[in-house]
């Protein structure tokens, strides 16, 4: 699988980036981590990593790093066990859903310096299904902090104790993903309600819909905007189920920049709350 | 000749004028005008230029009569049955009734069997409309079994001076079911660019965007093949039985691929031809899929004794629509 959206490397990373990373071993999880956070820290940035256990285990997954301990005292790094970042409330905008991170940012970025880089290692809070549920909302709103704030986050899963589906889950609501699990990234846009990005067709309908339905959009009785300029496919019964999913929330979805084949679909099928935008 | 407007029918009303001489033809052609202008009906002649001129310099330019140019070559049918669909639902807006002609191509033998589905169905698909519609063949263009196709899908037929039920035509459905067998194109005999065996859609679009990128094709050909090709595969994999296999040539400026299951295929005789809204056409079932294949590519489905094989194929030269019609008054 190949797209702007797939990544390769935990490095090359920019403020705004959210990035989604399966791991097998604990070992790998580490490296990947290390690099990751070794180049905000040459960047200037201020870099947090979060992972489940206390400050000890963490201290212990990143030993070895150069200039460990000065960068702890300094606090250019710091050590965030998994409980302290709260879980999402129902509030709408993400710097009140996710005060933690919004003040984090904020204070990295009064203290002089360039962002936040954040590494969380989010396994645990995804190993109930009912959870994850949830979690596929509180990362969706992540994105849309990264966006909008200069924070770069790197959500790690551990895909050989969670499997490639449940993973993929959460990984379809990343900007950026690692390891091709989802088909499609469904993610924050600058000029529409979300960006949909990669391929739908038979086999993952299903899953973008769910996916729309934990981040709640089109929220019910509204019209939202979906950007398709990076869509490569997506096949008559997903354009036909969105439709009906738009229509059971009384919303309607208008499609930004979409691509020629999704044009010929569209004239095609008989839609009635999905419809093309007008090129200007 | 005098023409009679098919009995006074109401609904679809379906004929085939054979024709063996040139001035048979004009003689029919021109007395359908006549007919049609005495009717005040609107009537549109698809026919070929030197009929044209025929009905124009006999007739002359008259209300309601309209002239297009014929197609020069079969287009696709799903597509072309969908636009006809769409003219006469136009046309029946303003009045209670259509005539249509169509001086037909000559139809090679690659496209006989998708052809001929297609004179079978529109008694169906266009049943609710209430046309006449007179498809005009020269019988020295066609072999003793087309012709027979022809007889087989027409319930009317021009014979003797007079529209005459008939007897030779066939149950649609039926037809169709006893004509599963389009034969290979000679293309699938040589050995493919790459076959894949059990590819899910992703894999199948990404083989076919590999081998399409550098073959010069239109991108409305490409994103249709890859479209279908996926399709189909999802098809075989939901409907039909293992091993699913695609494969693919690319010859002469055209990329065809097929995918073959050893199931046995759609059970519906109309698939990929009849509209998406009919009754049982549901979005989850492979009826609308296809019938979508249907209007992007050329599409060809075929039984065969280790099951069933669906052929996708672009055209190098992109079917074009009709031009705009020429209104004679």
């Amino acid at each position: 699988m190949s797209g702007p959206w797939v990544v390769s490397s935990p490095i090359g990373r920019t403020p705004g980036d959210h990035v989604c990373w399966p791991f097998r071993h604990h070992h790998d999880l580490v490296a990947v981590a290390r690099s990751y956070l070794a180049e905000g820290l040459a960047r200037d940035e201020r870099v947090a990593y979060v992972s489940a256990g206390g400050p000890g285990t963490l201290r212990h997954d990143l030993g070895g790093m150069p200039g460990l301990d000065e960068h702890l005292e300094r606090g250019r790094l710091q050590l965030v066990p998994l409980d302290m970042l709260q879980a999402p409330d129902s509030s709408a905008h993400p710097a009140g859903e996710l005060p933690l991170l919004a003040t984090m940012t904020a204070e990295a970025l009064d203290a002089g310096y360039r962002g936040l880089r954040i590494f969380a290692n989010g396994t645990t809070r995804v190993r109930d299904p009912d959870r994850r549920a949830k979690h596929v909302r509180y990362e969706h709103v992540i994105d849309r902090l990264c966006r909008e704030r200069s924070l770069t986050m790197l959500c790690a899963y551990d895909r050989s104790g969670l499997g490639d589906a449940a993973v993929a889950e959460v990984a379809c609501v990343h900007a950026l993903a690692h390891g091709g699990l989802s088909p499609f990234q469904l993610s924050a846009a600058e000029l529409a309600d979300v960006a949909l990005a990669g391929s739908v067709d038979t086999f993952s309908t299903s899953d973008l819909v769910m996916a729309l339905h934990r981040i709640d959009v089109p929220a019910p009785g509204n019209h939202m905007t979906i950007d398709t300029a990076a869509l490569e496919f997506i096949d008559h019964r997903a354009l036909l189920t969105l439709d009906q999913y738009a229509t059971s929330r009384r919303a309607t979805v208008m499609l930004r920049s979409a691509p020629g084949v999704v044009r010929r679909l569209m004239e095609l099928l008989p839609l009635g709350a999905v419809r093309l935008e007008e090129a200007p | 000749v005098t023409i009679q407007a098919a009995g006074g029918r109401s609904g679809f009303a379906h004929e085939l004028v054979l024709h063996t001489t040139t001035a048979e033809m004009l003689e029919f052609v021109i007395a359908f005008a006549q007919d049609s202008v005495a009717a005040e009906e609107p009537t549109l002649l698809a026919v070929r230029p030197e009929t044209a001129a025929a009905v124009l310099d006999t007739v002359g330019p008259a209300p309601h009569l309209t002239v297009l140019p014929a197609i020069g070559q079969p287009g696709r049918p799903a597509s072309d049955l969908r636009a006809t669909d769409a003219l006469l639902t136009d046309y029946l807006a303003k009045a209670p009734r259509v005539r249509i002609l169509n001086q037909e191509p000559t139809v090679p033998a690659s496209h006989w069997h998708e052809w001929r589905r297609l004179e079978a169905v529109v008694n169906l698909a266009l049943a609710h409309h209430n046309a006449w519609a007179v498809c005009v063949y020269d019988r020295h263009a066609l072999t003793a079994e087309r012709a027979d196709d022809l007889c087989a899908t027409h319930p009317l037929l021009w014979s003797e001076g007079q529209h005459r039920t008939n007897d030779g035509y066939q149950d649609p459905a039926e037809f169709i079911s006893k004509h599963m067998d389009a034969p290979p194109d000679p293309v699938e005999h040589a050995a493919p660019a790459v076959e894949v065996i059990d590819p899910s859609p992703a894999v199948a679009r990404a083989t076919i965007t590999r081998f399409t990128q550098h073959s010069g094709l239109p991108g409305a050909e490409i994103e249709g093949l890859i479209l279908a090709a996926s399709e189909a595969v999802a098809n075989a994999i939901v409907h039909g039985r293992p091993p699913v296999v695609l494969r693919l040539w690319t010859q002469s400026g055209q990329v065809m691929t097929t995918v073959t299951d050893a199931g046995h295929g759609p059970t519906d005789p109309f698939a990929g031809l009849l509209p998406a809204d009919q009754p049982n056409r549901q979005s989850d079932g492979p009826g609308l899929g296809l019938w979508i294949s249907h209007q992007l590519v050329d599409v060809t489905h075929r039984r065969h004794p280790g099951g069933y094989t669906i052929r996708m194929a672009t055209n190098p030269a992109p079917y074009k629509t009709a031009a705009p019609p020429t209104t004679l008054n």
